[in-house]
């Protein structure tokens, strides 16, 4: 393993990209998405993955390079139409199905692993040998969950899981001769649950994290779908419809944790207990529900949450061009913007304002509560912040005013995805890789810019400090009385890359999902807590 | 210009949008750009910029790298390259596609010399580390 030296690295880069500005261009190449996996992790590991395949051809015997290597990133599988595809990523797919078509009332089904399987960015699948991948256990919340028999893949034994909740299983992975790392070197978790008497796909999340201790050397994978515990709805308009897939969070009062699911067109909570509660949306994506239930209403990809001081839940709804809001009782309204469509350019001062439910409002991706009670909302499409208050709409950031800074350049749309107060009523918000402040006097300052990080995507304030995420992870702490302090590489070191959503507690305390791999942590003083996890 | 955008954000189509974007606004600018070439170039790593992060939202999906080349060792160069984080994609492509000086990468994307410098020298690590 040696390092490539400059002229042969510059000289590879030149060709590449040659190769690529010259390649005939054909958009029937964009790969078609694979459902329920989220290819970034996949991205987002594969450093690891190297590292991993790095260790593994130092220590393992030559002869078996190649088999080991089939998980990492270089077999070919050869494919009825396609030239032999390098099967480069490492997603993994858990095929299970019950064993009996319709179970006696009360019974959970038997369900049987029937494969599981490889699928990389491309989509393409490459199915691991039999006897690689054993299903171990079974556990919910921690426990064993279900009675696990032998289950190697390819052999399809039964396995029992049942309906309800979500379980965990293990998977280990098989790799006999690697005795030098000790035990087995990896094993990989699903957390899931089967609805009765339905055949489903387990769509799996994270991969290969390479040999080590538990925290950073399990292959992990989510399966779908999750179900909320005491969802209280029927299945048709309560069940999670897919792998829960944190996104934007909000904190709620006595920690309820607040959890957008964007590409579910739900939002859950987390309660302090550690269980999960659907809040709203149905899972389709749509307009509807308003004045009933929440969990009966659609919603269309929400994104930033906020609560009120009521306790009310406010819901950026962003292909409703609506801001949404669950009241105490459950019942969801619409506050804010009338949905209409919205004009192909946007003047540069903002939409006009108005009465806020017949004022165009485009695409709001974030909210918080600020000064007076009134709600902030970041359009990402209008790059302006707008202010709810009273009823009205009024935007109180417009482009202009961030292209006054000369941090912005004219050429460039601000696209704000994040939006929060800090205690001393200064209005943080992201615009491209800088974080922004608007002061209670109306001036808007540069607050920090952390382009070689990644863009800044979501902030969040509570206590005293004011968090930012970018998209390589980064959290940037910033006490107010010093707003250049960063908490560095905390997040790498546990694994989240690229997160979506962060939420902050009154008594500082940040909250971020895991980017990649579905969890939720709480950072605290430096040190950071797993509030939930696929391997629980 | 197409071929840039395409570089950064690595779909052909997106690539013609964005460009075709950047022709109006020059349109739109003329008269008091200085220097025209320059303010396009400006304004197609500023467009792909915004995109690559719009999407981010928008879809919830990452852009894929699509396969465009045969050859294996190019195309894990490529996919290396896509996996940088945007500004150091932008600069390795200014620099070793469009051969443009760090001074010149620099006002491109209006940053310091020092910045385009840093920049590089971490793309480059990441680049020798996922490629080795």
């Amino acid at each position: 393993m040696t390092s490539l030296d400059d002229d042969v690295l510059a000289r590879r880069l030149r060709e590449a990209l040659r190769a690529v500005a010259t390649s005939p261009i054909d958009p029937g190449q964009m790969p078609e998405m694979v459902q329920g996996v989220r290819p970034r992790v996949a991205r987002a590991v594969t450093p690891v993955v190297v590292a991993a395949a790095v260790l593994v051809v130092f220590f393992v015997p030559v002869p078996h390079v190649s088999l080991f290597e089939s998980l990492t990133n270089t077999t070919k599988v050869a494919t009825p139409t396609r030239q032999p595809v390098r099967c480069e990523s490492r997603w993994l797919r858990l095929s299970t199905w019950p064993a009996s078509p319709s179970p006696a009332a009360g019974q959970h089904p038997p369900t049987t692993v029937r494969e599981i399987v490889r699928v990389d960015s491309s989509g393409h699948t490459c199915t691991l040998p039999a006897g690689w991948l054993r299903l171990t256990s079974v556990r919910r919340q921690g426990t064993p969950f279900a009675a696990v028999e032998q289950a190697d893949v390819g052999q399809s034994r039964s396995v029992a899981l049942s309906p309800g909740g979500f379980a965990v299983a293990r998977v280990a992975l098989r790799v006999p001769w690697l005795i030098p790392f000790g035990n087995l070197c990896a094993s990989f978790t699903t957390i899931g649950m089967t609805p009765p008497g339905s055949r489903h796909n387990f769509s799996t999340g994270v991969p290969f994290a390479g040999c080590g201790d538990k925290s950073a050397g399990v292959l992990r994978a989510t399966v779908s779908p999750f179900r909320p515990i005491d969802s209280g709805v029927p299945h048709a308009s309560g069940t999670l419809v897919a792998d829960l897939q944190p996104g934007p969070m909000a904190l709620g009062p006595r920690g309820v944790l607040y959890i957008s699911e964007p590409s579910l067109n739900q939002v859950v909570a987390r309660l302090p207990n550690g269980s999960f509660k659907l809040i709203a949306g149905t899972g389709r994506a749509g307009y509807s529900g308003d004045g009933g239930p929440a969990l009966r209403a659609m919603l269309h990809q929400p994104e930033g949450l906020a609560v009120g001081p009521d306790g009310n839940l406010y819901i950026a709804d962003l292909r409703n061009n609506r801001v949404r809001e669950v009241l105490s009782n459950g019942t969801i309204v619409t506050v804010a913007g009338n949905g209409g469509k919205m004009p192909e350019t946007v003047p540069m001062d903002g939409l006009p304002n108005g009465p806020a439910l017949r004022t165009h409002l485009w695409s709001p991706s974030a909210v918080t509560i600020g000064r007076g009670g009134a709600l902030y909302i970041a359009a990402m499409n209008e790059n302006a912040i707008v202010e709810l208050k009273h009823g009205r709409l009024t935007t109180v950031v417009t482009a202009h005013d961030l292209q006054a800074l000369n941090r912005v350049d004219r050429t460039e749309v601000c696209d704000p995805t994040g939006v929060a107060f800090d205690k001393h009523g200064d209005l943080y918000f992201d615009c491209n890789s800088a974080l922004l402040m608007l002061t209670p006097v109306g001036s808007v300052v540069f607050r920090g810019n952390w382009e070689s990080s990644g863009f800044s995507s979501m902030c969040a304030a509570g206590g005293d400090e004011v968090a930012e995420m970018t998209t390589s992870g980064v959290v940037s702490l910033t006490p107010t009385s010093q707003r250049t302090e960063r908490l560095p590489s905390v997040l790498p070191s546990i694994g989240i890359l690229s997160p979506d959503g962060i939420a902050a507690g009154s008594d500082g305390t940040i909250y971020v999902d895991g980017g990649g791999p579905p969890a939720i942590f709480a950072l605290s003083e430096g040190r950071v807590t797993t509030l939930w996890a696929a391997d629980t | 210009m197409v071929r840039l955008a395409l570089l950064l954000v690595g779909s052909a189509e997106d690539a013609e949008e964005l460009v075709q974007e950047a022709f109006l606004r020059l349109a739109r600018a003329r008269g008091t750009l200085e220097n025209p070439p320059a303010y396009l170039r400006t304004t197609v790593v500023n467009l792909s910029r915004s995109h690559l992060r719009h999407l981010r939202v928008q879809r919830r999906q990452p852009p894929i790298p699509p396969r465009l080349i045969e050859n294996p060792e190019l195309d894990e160069t490529w996919g290396a390259i896509c996996h940088l984080p945007f500004r150091q994609r932008a600069v390795v492509v200014l620099r070793y596609y469009q051969d443009l000086s760090e001074a010149e990468i620099a006002r491109v994307l209006d940053c310091r010399p020092g910045t385009v410098k840093s920049n590089l020298h971490h793309a480059l690590a990441r680049l020798r580390k996922e490629l080795s």
